[in-house]
């Protein structure tokens, strides 16, 4: 017995010092949606490059957001610290924020290198004037065209939904085609389609004291604006089935005239190995407005925030700052197809070069707007998705769909979130 | 016409295991277009294209881990669901015991609680023991949630049995286990069997657990594999039905394989004894 | 002796009832505890308010109609799904040739995860890439194609067929099983006293196979209520919220609302729901078996 403890602790002694040998090598993980370019593991090893003793580890998920969604609460809510670094979607920093889970950024990045980034993620990312995550890459929603079938017609790119609507209407029946697909499904792109018109008619979704105006004139106008497409069959009624990807697959294989969808179709619609039927002949513009309003987008777009279970969050802001500095979002834009979020990078040359096309996209993102930044904010989501798609699927008229709408987000919403 | 007769359920079955088969016939031919194809509406593909086969496998996405991690769970809860369900079967069915209702029904509720209720206290439970990552932090979930099922299932076809049978084995010197392993097995093999490919194939399909519990590469199972096909609105439909044909056909073809051995195998184990 | 031999039964027990313990009762009891408090993450309170949730249950529109909705969906798919099941059950036993193969055909719709086949039966009711449509326009029985998911009946006629063609393979592989196990000697027997195949089945086959059916109806009745991926993946609840069903509806308390208090108690009343029909079950079980 005794030999067997003499012989055992000088492998106990050589166990702990082992042990501490690989604890003097410092750790954190980062979760985040998987990179179809595969870019993550390059930056992790540049990262790692310039802080000898760090290593990174990554936590690859699906690049579905509700996926990520799922996981992120589970663990966060269980207090888990076993991940430093998160990747989340636009809409959750303020969710996350109010529950806790995040770790304030507001000195990680001051004021000279803040003014670099587009203000639209920005405002997306603060919440009760405090910086809760860096913006990492964007999204907004523009309106792709099929500049030949507008040339051959004499049209000029619509830039109010009128014309829009009214081109849709004429092309489609002339064309047997679809006309302006988009995404009306109840999900939450539907809520971004509609904030799009809405904030492109002057309407806003609440008020400054954040009381709702889904009762307003402007609201009104908005949902009016939808049901027309459907009277003049200038969207088919499909469109209420569709997602990304529905829509997508019509435009891009030369069945629909107009598309409202996020950046990445631009590339699929230029891809014939992609099955492109159109490339070579769309154009890529701003959303329309209403006469004598500004066109406005919806933002998405994906963060870095740091846990606040992380144990070492010093070193996790460090990841922070140097995933959105400006030559790895440069090299994220050149090789992995991702949008800056610093307006510097729209202006480099390498990156115009390859991609020509972010002038437009850069038009678009600086207007862009966040959807509300309110931790309540996947709640109120969820009311609109369904009340909204109640009035489109005409199960309900306008005027009282609209009234139901904001007598629940009056009553559920409001109260609770801001009684602080 | 006495020919016609005998042909007649043949051709019956074979229209109605087409029309079966339709949605997973499509998802195949989908599977072997190219995505041009599938959005102008094909329904017969050009010519065979494989790219969506070899994309599944190339190696950014290690898919054949995945395979192999899902065989793993799954056989481990399939063969751990059945023998535990076998003890508390055979006790159900054949042993004199108090209470029989309420343990029943207590063995029944596992299959109550919605599952994403329990996402939440199973991933603290388990990252208190340290199964997070592990074979073990799906197996143990699993075999819980399926365990109703193999329980009550085997009750149901021990309890069908001949009550002779343990005498019969008693006179043969058989002990307790022997009488299970050689006499009641066998006998209720349509049974088991059925039972094990049901429990394998909810834990191949399982999705949300998976997800939440094994984040690492390395321990990721085929349904959260093929979820990681699709982009942030990308959806590459002909790699993820080609994915898709790619876990579902082997487990056909296995169970094609496995019930001729294992029913005749058990069968063989019953004559003997 | 004696002794042990009486807690013997006690001993088999216990490893499942171990594992129920971990992986049930240790999460319910979670979950129970979560109910009684308003524990919102969204708004940040955390405070106990005993059965309160419970009650503000009663007055949730939503709750009550999606209730409804699962009760609609558990008649109606089960319904169809024994009776579908039953049939493919009898002719997979009435084969003499190629069961092994039928069977594993048969397999097939369950073998296919629920994401995937719910994205194929997405897709099937496409409005323009659809089969259904394309079908249903080549035999003429529709003038133009009908958008199928943005209808709340054709989207609940969509819903129903995706859920039986999936599950109705799962009842009439457990019916097999229970056919298989019936004695060929008592066929024989009753061969022999002259009857006929319809008074076989109705004296040998159907009493002697009540308790597997009865077993399959329970199993899917339990898994009916708590239908979650189908819908989830091929509607998310739509149109207009008219397929939200109670697991739907608890889902989102849960985990886009981040109402841990009212999710649990949502999730306790879904599991109390469950529990209910499974007494009834076992109660019709047990007089059987008197």
């Amino acid at each position: 017995m005794r030999a067997m403890i003499k012989l055992a602790l000088p492998l106990i002694a050589l166990a702990m010092a082992m042990s501490c040998a690989k604890s003097r090598e410092k750790t954190i993980t980062w979760a985040v949606g998987k990179d179809p370019a595969g870019r993550h593991q390059a930056m992790i090893e540049e990262f790692q490059r310039l802080h000898p003793g760090v290593k990174v580890k990554l936590l690859e998920m699906p690049e579905s957001s509700t996926s990520q969604h799922d996981a992120y609460v589970t663990y966060l809510a269980a207090g888990d610290k076993s991940i430093d670094v998160y990747s989340i979607d636009i809409i959750w920093p303020a969710e996350f924020a109010q529950a806790g889970w995040l770790l304030p950024l507001n000195d990680a990045l001051a004021s000279p290198e803040r003014e670099d980034f587009l203000p639209g993620p920005l405002a997306g990312c603060t919440f009760r004037d405090t910086l809760w995550a860096i913006p990492w890459f964007t999204d907004a929603g523009m309106l792709y065209y099929r500049a030949d079938i507008l040339g051959k017609n004499h049209l000029k790119v619509p830039d109010t939904w009128e014309d829009l609507l009214k081109q849709a209407s004429f092309l489609s029946k002339k064309y047997e085609m679809a006309g302006y697909v988009w995404q009306g499904q109840q999900y939450e792109g539907l809520v971004c389609n509609f904030l799009e018109i809405l904030w492109s008619c002057g309407g806003e979704l609440f008020g400054d004291n954040g009381q709702p105006l889904l009762t307003s004139k402007e609201a009104l106008k908005a949902t009016g604006i939808v049901k027309e497409m459907f009277n003049i069959k200038a969207s088919p009624l499909g469109v209420l089935t569709y997602k990304e990807e529905e829509s997508r697959q019509l435009f891009t294989s030369g069945q629909a005239v107009f598309m409202r969808n996020w950046p990445y179709a631009w590339a699929i619609s230029q891809d014939t190995a992609k099955g492109s039927a159109v490339a070579g002949k769309v154009g890529m513009a701003p959303l329309p407005a209403c006469l004598g309003e500004t066109s406005s987008s919806c933002l998405g777009g994906w963060n870095l925030a740091v846990s606040r279970f992380s144990r070492n969050p010093e070193l996790a802001k460090e990841l922070l700052l140097f995933l959105t500095s400006y030559d790895s979002q440069k090299d994220f834009a050149l090789k992995g197809g991702r949008l800056p979020t610093r307006i510097s990078v729209y202006q480099d040359p390498d990156v115009l070069k390859l991609n020509p096309h972010y002038k437009d996209f850069y038009n678009s993102f600086i207007t862009a707007r966040p959807r509300p930044v309110r931790p309540d904010y996947p709640r109120i989501s969820d009311f609109l998705q369904i009340g909204l798609h109640r009035i489109f699927t005409g199960q309900v008229p306008e005027d009282k769909g609209l009234l139901s709408l904001q007598e629940e987000l009056e009553k559920s919403v409001v109260k609770e979130c801001y009684q602080e | 016409m006495k020919k016609i007769a005998a042909i007649a359920p043949y051709v019956f079955a074979i229209l109605l295991l087409l029309l079966i088969a339709l949605p997973f016939i499509w998802q195949v031919l989908t599977s072997l277009m190219s995505s041009g194809e599938i959005a102008s509406g094909s329904s017969w593909p050009k010519g065979l294209y494989f790219k969506n086969y070899l994309e599944v496998f190339s190696g950014r996405y290690s898919f054949l881990r995945y395979i192999a991690n899902s065989f793993i769970v799954s056989g481990a809860t399939a063969v751990l669901s059945i023998t535990i369900g076998c003890l508390a079967a055979y006790a159900l069915a054949r042993m004199r015991l108090r209470h029989k209702n309420i343990f029943m029904l207590a063995i029944l509720s596992a299959a109550m609680l919605p599952q994403i209720a329990a996402i939440s206290p199973l991933f603290l439970i388990l990252r208190r023991v340290g199964l997070l990552n592990t074979y073990w932090g799906l197996i143990i979930p699993y075999t819980g949630f399926n365990l109703p099922l193999a329980v009550w299932m085997l009750y149901n076809f021990f309890r069908q049995l001949p009550p002779e049978l343990e005498e019969a084995a008693a006179l043969d010197g058989a002990g307790f286990g022997r009488t299970i392993w050689h006499v009641f097995l066998p006998l209720a093999a349509p049974g088991v069997f059925t039972a094990a490919i049901l429990v394998f194939i909810f834990c191949w399909n399982e999705f949300l657990l998976a997800l939440t519990l094994n984040t690492q590469e390395s321990m990721r199972t085929v349904t959260v594999g093929i979820a990681m096909f699709p982009g942030l609105y990308e959806m590459p439909w002909g790699i993820i039905f080609a994915a898709a044909t790619v876990i579902t056909l082997p487990l056909v073809v296995l169970v094609l394989v496995l019930q001729r051995r294992i029913v005749s195998g058990l069968m063989a184990g019953a004559i003997k004894s | 002796m004696v002794g042990a031999h009486r807690k013997l039964p006690y001993l088999l027990l216990l490893p499942a009832l171990a594992v129920i313990v971990l992986v049930l009762l240790v999460p319910l009891g979670y979950c129970f505890y979560l109910s009684l408090f308003k524990h919102s993450l969204g708004t940040g309170s955390h405070n106990f308010i005993g059965l309160k949730n419970y009650i503000a249950l009663l007055s949730d529109q939503r709750f009550i109609a999606s209730v409804f909705r699962t009760m609609l969906f558990v008649a109606v798919t089960l319904t169809l799904e024994i009776s579908v099941g039953f049939g493919l059950a009898v002719m997979m036993h009435s084969l003499a040739r190629g069961r092994g193969l039928v069977r594993a055909v048969v397999m097939i719709p369950w073998a296919v995860p629920t994401v995937i086949s719910a994205m194929i039966w997405g897709w099937m009711f496409n409005d323009r890439l659809g089969l259904a449509n394309r079908l249903l326009g080549l035999i003429g029985l529709i003038p133009a194609p009908l958008v199928w998911l943005a209808d709340p009946t054709l989207t609940w006629m969509a819903i129903v067929i995706a859920e039986v063609w999936k599950t109705a393979p799962f009842v009439a592989l457990i019916i097999l099983a229970g056919l298989q196990m019936i004695p060929i000697e008592l066929y024989q027997a009753a061969e022999v006293d002259g009857a006929g195949g319809f008074q076989k089945f109705r004296l040998i086959t159907l009493p002697l196979l009540w308790p597997t059916i009865l077993l399959a109806l329970l199993f899917r009745t339990m898994d009916a209520l708590r239908v979650f991926d189908l819908i989830m993946v091929m509607t998310g609840g739509g149109p207009a919220g008219s397929t939200e069903v109670l697991s739907l509806y608890n889902y989102k308390t849960l985990f886009s609302h981040l109402d841990f208090g009212y999710g649990s108690a949502l999730s306790m009343t879904l599991f109390l729901l469950v529990m209910f029909f499974s007494l009834v079950y076992v109660r019709i079980m047990v007089r059987r078996a008197i």
